[in-house]
């Protein structure tokens, strides 16, 4: 089974402020909560409004949840002349 | 040990056959001898395979190097692909609009699940280089 973002490092535009490690991990029971019922809103949105079928919404669904473990190594990092944004997920 | 082995056993001790060749012939024998050869090819494959697409940038802003330095998986740019296929047709004409109005001429109905692989394929033989005349430099490669 393939997991969601682990850890998340972080670094705000203010270059006084120092790298922040988000153990995302410690989150996951929460996130899969509200993922579920997410997924459970826009699997119902999906079939209603749109006429969706309830295998192509479920598809949907899945394929939503394996775009967010997918962002697992997606690095950004930003250098400007009075900011920096650095983005890490893994 | 099974018949073919004490044959070549018996060969290399009657100098029929030389060290190397009985070496060769017993590790033809072994089951796991082409597991094993396959193992070792693999990490190369998957070397071979890029991960990430890279995009760096460099330029100079009021006197300072800005950098943009960003590495996406691969396997993000699939699941996107994969999810963009599966929207559904009510709202492939939104979405078409959507993308025109940023300046994107694409119509993701044209989008196909097994056009993916050979679409990533082909990206990861991507590389640009640009260098402007202030110095400016744009890198998009695979790694």
């Amino acid at each position: 089974m393939t997991l969601p973002p682990a850890l998340l490092r972080l670094r705000v535009p203010a270059r006084a402020w120092p790298t922040l490690w988000l153990p995302l991990f410690l989150l996951w029971p929460l996130l899969f909560l509200i993922f579920a019922l997410a997924a459970s809103c826009g699997v119902l949105v999906l079939c209603v409004a749109l006429q969706v079928s309830l295998a192509r919404a479920a598809q949907l669904v899945l394929s939503v949840y394996a775009l967010l473990c997918a962002t697992r190594g997606t690095h950004v990092d930003v250098v400007g002349a009075r900011s920096r944004l650095l983005i890490t997920v893994y | 040990m099974n018949e073919e082995r004490r044959r070549i056993l018996a060969m290399l001790a009657a100098n029929k056959i030389s060290a190397d060749e009985a070496e060769a012939l017993l590790d033809a024998m072994t089951p796991g001898a082409v597991a094993a050869s396959s193992a070792e090819l693999a990490p190369h494959a998957q070397a071979a395979e890029p991960k990430y697409l890279r995009v760096l940038v460099e330029g100079h802003e009021e006197g300072h190097t800005g950098k943009v330095n960003v590495r996406v998986p691969f396997n993000l740019i699939r699941a996107g692909m994969r999810l963009a296929a599966l929207i559904p047709a009510a709202a492939h004409g939104p979405v078409n609009k959507a993308l025109r109005e940023q300046g994107i001429e694409f119509d993701v109905s044209k989008l196909k699940a097994e056009d993916f692989e050979g679409l990533v394929q082909h990206l990861t033989e991507l590389s640009v280089d640009v260098e402007g005349a202030y110095g400016e430099k744009v890198r998009v490669f695979c790694e």
